[in-house]
């Protein structure tokens, strides 16, 4: 159901592409959203690590569940936006 | 609202006060009229050049709206590139002192940094010496008076035009224009006092010679109100024999002090950045001039040398004196460059941004009302300090100290360990309410359907925001009565559940701190999104909990019901407050706002993560244990 949604998401933006109200998203752009997750990945795991409790463990778990998801998303749209490598030079 | 939580009208009653002095200014003008009507020119001329300044501000503003703020903020994001800026302008316009009074509108309106204007006066400095080497090598003075009566002109025709860019170049024209009709009057007013002076009754010689020298070109500078003129006449006099060379040093050296009453006179009606911004230029041009007096045999030593190397003649000493005058600028900057950050601090300790209250604004006032991005920013940073507001007014109310819990290893255990902790002073009344009367009135007045959609629309989302802001605070003070009851009377599982609700609570708001405090370059609103699964898991969990309790009668089934009305209402809190966090913390630019938007988890997936994540909660009691951390 998430990964249809997140397709479902992604096309209305393309197709919304050009309109006022969707500015054109470069791959930088994702780059630097995906940096801001990554960053919050790598806390999380650190937190992991130095948790012994059980309870806390188990929260930190579900936090990187969701991280991850952003993640996945988030690599879906940067290589939705960036050209095939065999494209290039192909005129 | 009452009048003294709102700065707006703090500066709507500030005026009124301040019409009692104008009232008498005009009194003193009539007299002065009346006694000596050679003043009419030199106050006519004042007037127009604080008209000249009024229409550039309204003309920049009208400019603003993205394009010009980023221009600003690129074009003095470092030192070098503010210089350069200060440079090109200067030598463009042929005038310092309209770009110090540009820069100083741009400062009051937050368009630029301190540091970034700064730099600009700096550039403004060494850019003016452009004129002293037109003056002296070709004879060229721009005669800024015969271009201010076609200018004025052309922005009369330019205020017809449709679109708010025609328009705002017209005013800007017309305000160069009205700046320098009004330095041309106040010239013309002083011209008996210019034509009276004689250089050749003052030569002296010595220390005492420089210093009265200098004196004299800065008062000089004061009444023309232009550097330039004052060179002209010290070009004059030196050609003359009227003055010596190491005399027209000074006065070349006095023009520079004199030239900074401009920026004073700028700051008259600038916020406290703006008089930081004319006492720098004070300090700086007052510093340099200074070193340039004690030094000055040095000077006249390496523009000798100088001098020879490009080949001036050696009895050219009106080139040499424009060499002079650039060489002590460029000297001043050198000087002055590696302690612009020093300088800063001493302006801002010198000249302390207005005492602010915690329960009224602290962004929000007329000078940013006008700059549409300037007034996005203001609000989204008022709103951030609503949004602390409310989540100290919420610990209060479910009795807990957020900053003893932040360092806690079990917070669960902490927030049940803890006593019923009330913060004194903290009400909906002294540190919501007035902050949020104060978002709405500067909200409305903004008249967003004049802006930009893109800014229109985050305009809307952020009004959105305080209001939800405003709605948990209310949920907070509801929640109060009975956490409270709880927490001071042991009553076995209801206890328990309530302390369980404080616990979510308080995670919620110590994430909030968490994000308040992480730096803004590297924190994401998709960071918050993980508070509303758990917030959903949570939920769901706490309604299996207590229909649980209640088979087995370890609740009444009426603390049962009131303990459900109260988790509804703590979690409508804490949605609020993720929702206006989310507002808050969101990028700005908009495409970086719209990956977020793409990436985050929306409501319904917020919903079935939580669901899962019971599941899976079950699934590890009931059977092996997995491992979800793996990639």
């Amino acid at each position: 159901m998430v990964l249809r949604k997140t397709t479902r998401k992604l096309d209305d933006y393309f197709a919304r592409i050009g309109q006022p109200d969707a500015p054109r998203v470069k791959p930088t752009d994702v780059a630097s959203i995906l940096a801001k997750l990554h960053s919050k990945e790598a806390e999380l795991l650190r937190a992991l690590e130095e948790t012994q409790k059980e309870d806390r463990q188990k929260r930190i778990r579900a936090k990187l569940q969701v991280v991850r998801e952003q993640i996945r998303r988030g690599a879906l749209l940067r290589d939705k936006l960036t050209p095939p490598a065999n494209d290039q030079g192909a005129r | 609202m009452r009048a003294h939580t709102c700065p707006i009208r703090q500066v709507q009653g500030f005026e009124l006060n301040r019409s009692i002095p104008v009232l008498l200014a005009v009194a003193f003008l009539l007299i002065g009229f009346w006694a000596y009507p050679d003043i009419q020119e030199i106050a006519a001329g004042l007037a127009m050049f604080l008209l000249g300044m009024s229409l550039l501000e309204q003309g920049f503003q009208n400019f603003s709206g993205g394009a010009l703020e980023r221009i600003l903020e690129r074009a003095t994001a470092s030192m070098p590139k503010a210089l350069g800026l200060g440079i090109v302008a200067t030598a463009l316009m042929q005038s310092s002192s309209l770009i110090t009074v540009i820069t100083i509108s741009f400062l009051s309106a937050g368009m630029i940094t301190l540091l970034g204007g700064i730099g600009i006066i700096f550039g403004a400095n060494i850019g003016t010496t452009t004129g002293a080497w037109l003056i002296a090598g070709i004879g060229l003075k721009i005669d800024i008076a015969a271009y201010a009566l076609p200018m004025i002109a052309i922005s009369g025709v330019l205020g017809f035009a449709p679109g708010k860019y025609l328009a705002g170049s017209g005013r800007i024209l017309g305000g160069i224009g009205f700046l320098f009709l009004g330095i041309y009057f106040m010239k013309e007013g002083f011209d008996g006092i210019s034509g009276n002076i004689d250089l050749a009754r003052l030569a002296m010689t010595g220390a005492l010679g420089l210093i009265v020298y200098a004196v004299v070109g800065a008062m000089m500078t004061v009444v023309m109100q232009s550097s330039h003129a004052t060179l002209v006449l010290t070009i004059t006099a030196l050609a003359a024999g009227q003055i010596t060379y190491e005399n027209a040093l000074a006065l070349a050296i006095g023009s520079n002090v004199g030239t900074t009453v401009t920026a004073l006179i700028g700051a008259i009606s600038a916020n406290y950045q703006g008089r930081r911004l004319a006492l720098a230029h004070l300090l700086f041009n007052g510093i340099t001039a200074a070193v340039a007096l004690v030094f000055i045999k040095l000077l006249a030593g390496a523009v000798q040398i100088l001098s020879d190397a490009v080949g001036i003649a050696t009895d050219d000493f009106t080139l040499r004196l424009a060499m002079f005058h650039t060489l002590f600028n460029v000297l001043g900057v050198s000087l002055m460059l590696p302690f612009a950050r020093q300088l800063v601090t001493f302006l801002e300790h010198r000249i302390p941004a207005p005492k602010v209250d915690i329960s009224v604004p602290h962004f929000l006032s007329e000078d940013v009302l006008r700059f549409p991005e300037t007034a996005e920013a203001a609000l989204r940073n008022e709103i951030r300090h609503l949004l602390t507001n409310t989540t100290r007014l919420a610990a209060r109310n479910i009795g807990i100290d957020i900053a003893r819990l932040r360092g806690s290893p079990d917070i669960a255990a902490a927030v049940s360990a803890m006593p019923f902790t009330q913060t004194p002073g903290i009400s909906y009344e002294t540190r919501i309410k007035p902050l949020y009367g104060a978002i709405l009135e500067f909200a409305a007045r903004l008249n967003a359907g004049e802006m930009p959609p893109a800014i229109s629309e985050r305009l809307f989302e952020l009004r959105e925001a305080a209001g939800r802001l405003s709605r948990a605070a209310k949920d907070a003070q509801h929640l109060h009565r009975n956490t409270e009851f709880y927490a001071t009377h042991s009553s076995g599982k209801a206890t328990r559940l309530y302390d369980d609700l404080r616990t979510q609570i308080a995670r919620i708001l110590i994430e909030l701190d968490d994000m308040a405090e992480a730096d803004p370059e590297s924190r994401s609103s998709l960071w918050l999104d993980d508070e509303r699964v758990e917030i959903r898991r949570h939920r769901a969990q706490l309604t299996e909990d207590v229909e649980q309790a209640i088979r087995d009668e370890r609740i009444s089934t009426t603390a049962a019901t009131s303990f459900l009305n109260d988790a509804r209402t703590a979690h409508h809190l804490m949605d609020n407050l993720l929702e206006a966090a989310r507002v808050c913390y969101a990028e700005t630019d908009p495409a970086l706002a719209q990956v977020e938007q793409l990436l985050t988890i929306e409501e319904d997936e917020a919903e079935a993560f939580g669901q899962d994540q019971i599941a899976s909660e079950k699934e590890t009691h009931n059977g092996p244990t997995q491992d979800n951390t793996q990639t």
